[in-house]
């Protein structure tokens, strides 16, 4: 037993020296569902080592709002190349460390409801924050915020914390935007019909399948996911109120040790090849027009009647105090 | 001298912690930290868990430890030794076989609904958390006051038959005061154990609403990067337990850690009634501790989830546990030896550099117990970060800080075997004029059997750990805890319990066989 260490630290040793020899490896930090085998990760994978001479890394961190900070806390020492899965809400934060690069990728192609011309993120997807619920077993869902709210405590719900994911952020921000000041107040109306905070959306949406709660905070789009393997069951709630609204991006790293590497991968992000991946595989609207248009799992997927944002710089002065407003409010 | 140099290391590692914290962070805010309600909210909370678990498990270990000290019955011994082991089940072991009994879809939920009754979440926050500490530590309370019990001499028990008196009087006068001075101590290591919690409350927490200290510390780094957070809650988490710790042993030390078996004492005047009552108490200990692994074993039979045996991912990360058990283990020991041998030296020893040694020795042992892994972790990480690639040193700090964090545990265990045998050896060697290896193999023989079992615990300790791992897990170093984390973060519930199923059979073997290797056949003397 002994001898485990020595030759395992061979076996690592010469694995990592083969690889080095072969290519070039670019390291891709994102969030799990993003790099996990059912989602848009391995074709991604595959269509970009097809042109790039290396190897496309994904490194699941846990949870997306978590990314960056795991490359702050890296440093020097990160081997991240290439930052993919913050969205819009983090943006303004994620430039203060002075951690990212511009992209330079052509922007003609992007299609986004709003228009884009930053330098430093790139869109690679966007969608709706939205409750999906099981219509056999909740035939009446909220149709409003306001109906999400004053429902009844039987009616249970897993959402994410706003700390590690983006889908939590977000809706820490939908409520923001809607309620204001009285945020804590509906925070503490939400919270009897909270049974998990999740880390993930991962996690969360689990739990939701396997029964654990009525309703579950993901995207409008999850809806085409169960419309395309023929299941009509599960529904996206739309409020009357609008939902919000996020673009996911991603960004080069200053300290990437494959500079190059990265500046193709973000040109290869606004590529047909890699938006065809997005709608059936991270089941959110592409970034660009597709050639084929959008998949018939998405026709009946309900266009929220007002997408709401927040301007990033606000979210990032008053994130903190926002995050520990709706932290208070759910200890009862 | 060998022993005090490798009693400052292990210091000057922690110092270094602490330097590369306090480097990073600058002056810590700790009044705008402990001042802000946020904060204030989480210190009641984890003050509070930790005071409950620790009532709990101190008041249903009182009456299953009598219990156990009374009776004999087929598979008292499995029963006692297992309830030694459950301190170095993997926290993610239990995780997993306790959702799988207590979860909405858990055997508890199917068998209400087979009654037809709703079913209930109650996993999830405060009472999830209490559930996991009572499971992992109402055992370790009740083994500390099965030993006080049985350390009663037998002609106690003789003299009190002798006076005719009832079951009833021998625990009033003679069982009660004995445990009685006994309950600050458990009380006071279980709330300190639970005080510090940190895989637990993460996965059955339930969310922002139940985070302890450590969960806000672990948050403050890995989500917000905000050092000066870090080390603001890591001081005032550290300055309350040192608080407690204070209250709690201000009497003295916490009664060392003993391996082995325990015979039943017998009972006198028994009764069918008192009879029914025992085992009934011990039965539904049984299925309590029993019945999440049972589950756990049921669910790792599930084909859905062997696809996990087939990944380049699963095999990746049993190496590496096993690696950082074994390394840590053997290095805890080392570290633990010259602790004690410093604290042996200096006890024989006059002049006031004694009692600086035997402090600085003490506070080696004790502050792993107090500093958060977390905190230590990150601090040693930011302190390397600044001169070499910190990331590759990865697995190296992973195998320190569990060494150090295993410390606490092997010094209770070695301490006094060394006490009581160095003397002795030290006399024979002087009297013989014996030097050298011979002199150790004096003194090997019967450190032996301590050696095996502090080895075992820190090596099963150091496989389930989370703590650490959790800060320095990349994709290159991935322990099974860590895995199971991930695979339950993506839903992946099948394939987490046979990595749990793993975990657990890896902690117990390695627990087994290096108990029997190291420890010898002797072990049962010494026990």
């Amino acid at each position: 037993m002994k001898k485990i260490p020595l030759w395992f630290f061979l076996a690592v040793f010469c694995a990592a020296a083969g690889a080095a020899r072969a290519q070039p490896v670019l390291n891709v930090y994102t969030y799990d569902s993003f790099a996990s085998d059912w989602g848009p990760g391995p074709r991604i994978k595959t269509a970009f080592e097809a042109v790039c001479e290396c190897e496309l890394n994904f490194v699941a961190v846990d949870g997306s709002a978590g990314i960056l900070s795991r490359v702050r806390f890296e440093g020097a020492s990160s081997r991240a190349d290439v930052v993919l899965g913050l969205d819009t809400s983090l943006m303004a934060e994620a430039k203060r460390g002075g951690l990212l690069a511009p992209h330079d990728a052509p922007l003609d192609a992007l299609a986004l409801p709003v228009k884009w011309n930053d330098p430093v993120f790139l869109p690679f997807d966007y969608g709706y924050f939205a409750f999906i619920y099981d219509r056999e077993k909740l035939p009446s869902p909220p149709a409003s915020f306001h109906e999400l709210v004053a429902a009844d405590d039987s009616l249970k719900i897993i959402i994410q914390d706003p700390r590690s994911s983006t889908p939590g952020l977000g809706l820490m921000l939908w409520v923001k935007s809607l309620y204001g000041g009285g945020a804590a107040e509906v925070w503490k109306k939400l919270a009897g019909k909270i049974t998990a905070v999740t880390g993930g959306w991962s996690q969360a949406y689990g739990m939701f399948l396997d029964g654990e709660a009525d309703m579950v905070l993901s995207y409008t789009t999850s809806q085409a996911y169960h419309a395309a393997a023929g299941d009509e069951r599960y529904r996206a709630a739309a409020f009357a109120e609008g939902h919000g609204m996020q673009i996911e991006v991603a960004a080069r790293l200053k300290n990437a040790p494959n500079p190059e590497l990265a500046r193709r991968f973000m040109r290869f992000i606004v590529s047909e090849e890699f938006q065809s991946a997005i709608p059936e595989g991270n089941w959110m609207y592409p970034a660009t027009r597709l050639k084929g248009g959008l998949p018939a799992s998405f026709a009946n997927v309900p266009r929220p009647a007002r997408a709401l944002g927040m301007d990033p710089q606000r979210i990032a002065d008053n994130k903190a105090e926002w995050v520990d407003e709706f932290s208070r409010a759910l200890r009862r | 001298m060998f022993g005090l140099s490798v009693a400052l290391l292990a210091l000057a590692l922690v110092a270094c912690a602490f330097g590369g914290l306090a480097l990073e962070a600058g002056a810590p805010q700790l009044l705008a930290e402990w001042n802000k309600p946020l904060t204030r909210a989480i210190i009641r909370f984890t003050a509070l868990q930790a005071a409950l678990s620790a009532l709990l498990s101190t008041i249903f270990a009182l009456p299953l430890a009598c219990a156990l000290a009374r009776r004999r019955f087929f598979g008292r011994g499995a029963l006692i030794k297992l309830g030694g082991v459950a301190l170095v089940i993997p926290s993610m072991v239990a995780v997993i076989g306790l959702v799988a009994v207590h979860g909405r879809g858990g055997w508890i939920n199917d068998a209400l609904a087979a009654a037809g009754i709703a079913r209930r979440d109650y996993l999830y926050g405060l009472a999830g958390i209490l559930l996991a500490h009572v499971f992992f530590n109402l055992p370790l309370a009740a083994r500390i006051f099965l030993n006080g019990l049985l350390a009663l001499p037998q002609s106690a028990r003789s003299l009190a038959a002798l006076h005719g008196m009832r079951p009833r009087h021998v625990f009033f006068h003679i069982e009660w005061p004995l445990l009685r001075a006994m309950i600050p101590g458990v009380f006071g290591m279980v709330f300190l154990l639970c005080f510090t919690s940190f895989a637990i409350v993460l996965t059955l927490g339930g969310g922002p609403q139940s985070a302890t200290l450590e969960v806000a510390i672990y948050q403050a780094l890995r989500f917000d990067f905000d050092l000066q957070k870090a080390v603001a809650l890591s001081l005032i988490q550290i300055a309350l337990c040192l608080l407690c710790a204070l209250l709690f042993f201000a009497g003295g030390a916490p009664f060392p850690l003993r391996a082995g078996d325990a015979r039943g004492a017998g009972c006198l005047a028994d009764s069918a009634a008192m009879r029914a009552v025992d085992f009934a108490i011990i039965a539904a200990a049984a299925v309590f501790l029993l019945m999440p692994l049972a589950a756990l074993g049921v669910k790792a039979l599930d084909p859905r989830g062997w696809t996990i045996l087939s990944e380049a991912a699963f095999w990746h990360a049993l190496r590496w546990t096993l690696f950082i058990a074994l390394a840590a283990g053997a290095l805890s020991c080392a570290l633990a030896l010259a602790v004690c041998d410093v604290l042996v030296t200096l006890r024989a020893r006059r002049g006031s550099l004694r009692a600086a040694g035997a402090l600085a020795a003490e506070i080696a042992g004790l502050v792993t117990l107090l500093a958060p892994p977390i905190t230590l972790g990150a601090g040693l990480f930011l302190f390397f970060r600044r001169f070499t690639d910190a990331l590759s040193l990865g697995p190296a700090l992973v195998v320190a800080l569990n060494a150090l964090l295993a410390l606490a545990f092997g010094i209770r265990i070695l301490l006094p075997a060394l006490r009581a045998e160095r003397g002795r050896a030290d006399a024979l060697c002087e009297l013989f004029g014996i030097g050298g290896a011979r002199r150790l193999r004096l003194l090997w023989r019967p450190l032996r059997a301590p050696l095996g079992y502090a080895l075992a615990v820190a090596a099963a300790l150091s496989a389930g750990d989370m703590g650490v791992i959790a800060l320095f897990g990349t994709e290159e170093l991935r322990t099974l805890p860590l895995l199971i984390y991930r695979l339950l973060g993506a839903y992946r519930v099948e394939q987490a319990a046979v990595a749990a199923a793993a975990l657990c059979a890896v902690c117990f073997a390695l627990f087994w066989l290096l108990e029997r290797l190291v420890g010898g056949r002797e072990r049962r003397a010494h026990a």
